[in-house]
């Protein structure tokens, strides 16, 4: 299995990315081969991502009719779930349609992950182990070792400037805040808004942690993220309407 | 909700996969190895741990430590979290280097040790000073991380390091005093990663660069000398330097032999993988090691292969060989060790104590061997030293080097 992951996926993508930073400037050469193959691992999966976006704004879409729902059949969990699987259909949304495109597009983001850690060959062992994954070529031969040097960045260190960990954390708050809908429920409004602010927090914590290479990775496909989202969702979405509207919570205490 | 639990869920997936290794990033463990001296070994082990043990006391299954043998435990500040400091093990690569009752060593921390055999049996406190032992730079202050060994030659002590600050990598080469650890000569600095043991010849220092360059360094001054050769990729193991030629692997999968003072390589081999593990030299043949699983021996004046084929380990081949009478003995990343006859190529893989159609040895083997007093000492990477009798093709018994 794991002979099948390496031959398929890892040492595919850990070439290209080798191989493409071989033939860009030297001194960007390789987070801007990270940028690039982001763009077109990001690209390659736009038609599911696309699917994935689509079907969150559809179930965003049918949370009032949901609530209705709830308030309904309260009582009745079993008509509840009936009504809703009715609801779904009769939209033509499928709930899982969000999560698979997720569950998917994740061994991707593993290898492409796993590619930039074993292309920085940060201690020996790493490049002991990279020399094991390299196809016989010249073009990878002499892009070796790669420079890990790109714009402040060593990508093979962590960020120290802490302005990497403040990009990662802000632009995923931006691209989660653009697809979190607004809750009625004020219980379910509080998590949003933990969640909102945990995952950005903790990712801008591992930010801090890890080599550059993987934040700049996560920098380039937030970005990416937010333009689907903004392309895809017509605008900025709930980071817009949140910030216009009061929320549900302060609007009823009025 | 199911969007952010599952998104919530697979970071933590990512974050452990990343911590255990298994994302491709391991934390340095170190692979350090053996080397004898006089009677004793002398085993840079995993955790920074230095074993000095007596082979006879190791065979008998006596109590470690017998007399004359002891362990040290180096260790560094840690970069933890944590408001105190806090001391954690340090990381070795290199192979210590010993003799004249001091032991030297290089971490990957950035700190050179020299210890003294007397003070660390009595497990005085590092360093006495009067003892000869010294760590250096002095107090809180490191180098960048030393993956190659220290090389001694007479009274000075030389090591490399690299480091990378203003966008740009670069190594120095330090001579430091045997005696006190006081610093002679630090280099200029020099383009690429360092990572080299550096080989001392007649006077001068030489070592290789990740970014393909052969520097050579007056040995008492540390001024970098005229000759340096350029090649156009990286190379990726240390120089060894023999009659006069330097051998040194590419990262383009060749191996170099270049003739000191010449700006062309006599001859280039080109294996299958990288040539990590340094050559030796015997008579007129050299052994290379390579990545790519084999063996090869070549004429050392023209690079032409001596054997019909090369020795086919199956598995690649991180170790320099040690010779051992007639025979090479070869360590694999499988955790394989044969003996491979110098004249003929042909191999034999000692069998593991417990399964004979398991790897000799229990982990992957990244150290070279050692050979002493007739005997094989491998040290594989789950801390374990191995005695294998090359008669026998046998292991003779197992120290486990994971005491507290």
């Amino acid at each position: 299995m794991a002979n099948l992951w390496n031959e398929i996926i890892l040492r595919p993508m850990l070439n290209g990315l080798i191989a493409l930073s071989g033939i860009l400037p030297e001194e960007v050469e390789f987070g801007l081969a990270i940028i690039i193959f982001t763009l077109v691992v990001r690209l390659a999966l736009t038609p599911v991502t696309i699917k994935q976006t689509k079907s969150t704004r559809a179930l965003q879409e049918l949370q009032p009719k949901m609530k209705e729902l709830q308030k309904k059949f309260a009582k009745n969990k079993a008509k509840l779930q009936q009504e809703t699987m009715k609801l779904y259909k009769e939209a033509g949304v499928n709930p899982a349609g969000c999560m698979w495109p997720m569950l998917i597009q994740f061994p991707v983001w593993i290898a492409l992950y796993q590619s930039i850690m074993k292309a920085l060959a940060t201690t020996p062992e790493n490049l002991l182990d990279l020399a094991q994954h390299l196809y016989s070529s010249d073009m990878i031969a002499q892009a070796i070792p790669v420079n890990s040097h790109f714009l402040w960045l060593d990508l093979g260190q962590p960020d120290k400037t802490m302005v990497l960990a403040i990009l990662v954390g802000g632009t995923m708050w931006v691209q989660q805040k653009m697809t979190t809908a607004p809750s009625t429920d004020s219980r379910q409004q509080s998590t949003n808004q933990m969640m909102l602010m945990m995952m950005p927090l903790m990712f801008g914590m591992f930010t801090i942690m890890f080599p550059s290479g993987l934040p700049v990775f996560w920098l380039v496909s937030n970005l990416i993220g937010i333009g689907t989202q903004y392309v895809v969702g017509g605008g900025w979405g709930n980071l817009k309407r949140s910030n216009s509207a009061a929320s549900p919570a302060t609007a009823r205490a009025k | 909700m199911k969007a952010v639990r599952v998104l919530i869920f697979l970071a933590l997936v990512s974050v452990v996969a990343t911590g255990t290794g298994c994302m491709g990033n391991t934390a340095p463990q170190g692979f350090s190895g053996i080397v004898s001296s006089g009677d004793t070994l002398f085993v840079g082990a995993a955790d920074g741990k230095v074993f000095v043990m007596d082979p006879d006391a190791r065979a008998s299954g006596s109590a470690f430590p017998s007399n004359g043998e002891w362990e040290y435990a180096i260790t560094t500040p840690s970069r933890g979290f944590g408001c105190s400091s806090s001391e954690v093990a340090a990381t070795v690569y290199g192979v210590p280097v010993a003799g004249t009752g001091q032991v030297c060593v290089g971490t990957y921390e950035g700190k050179v040790l020299m210890l003294d055999e007397t003070s660390r049996e009595a497990n005085m406190v590092f360093p006495q000073v009067r003892s000869g032992e010294w760590a250096y730079p002095r107090g809180d202050e490191k180098l960048g991380p030393i993956v190659g060994s220290p090389a001694v030659a007479a009274d000075t002590v030389f090591v490399s390091s690299s480091i990378s600050e203003d966008r740009r990598t670069t190594g120095r080469v330090y001579a430091l005093d045997r005696r006190y650890g006081d610093e002679l000569w630090v280099s200029e600095p020099l383009d690429g990663k360092l990572w080299a043991t550096p080989s001392v010849s007649d006077g001068s220092v030489y070592v290789s660069t990740f970014d393909g360059h052969i520097y050579s360094l007056s040995a008492s001054t540390g001024e970098l000398l005229p000759w340096s050769y350029e090649a156009e990729v990286g190379f990726v193991s240390s120089p060894f330097v023999a009659g006069g030629m330097v051998y040194v692997g590419t990262f383009d999968r060749f191996l170099y032999a270049i003739q000191l003072g010449a700006q062309e390589p006599r001859w280039q081999f080109e294996g299958e993988n990288w040539f990590w593990g340094a050559p030796v030299v015997v008579g007129d043949v050299m052994y290379a090691p390579c990545l790519d699983g084999k063996l090869y021996a070549l004429d050392a004046a023209s690079g032409k292969p001596v054997w019909d084929e090369p020795f086919d380990a199956g598995a690649a081949i991180a170790t320099s060989p040690a010779v051992a009478g007639d025979n090479l003995v070869v360590a694999t990343k499988a955790g394989d060790v044969y003996f491979v006859n110098s004249a003929t190529g042909n191999g034999t893989r000692v069998p593991n104590a417990a399964d004979e159609k398991k790897a000799t040895c229990d982990a992957m083997v990244v150290a070279s061997p050692c050979y002493h007093q007739g005997m094989v000492y491998v040290r594989a990477q789950n801390n374990v030293l191995y005695c294998i009798d090359p008669v026998r093709k046998k292991v003779e018994f197992t120290f486990s080097l994971k005491m507290e």
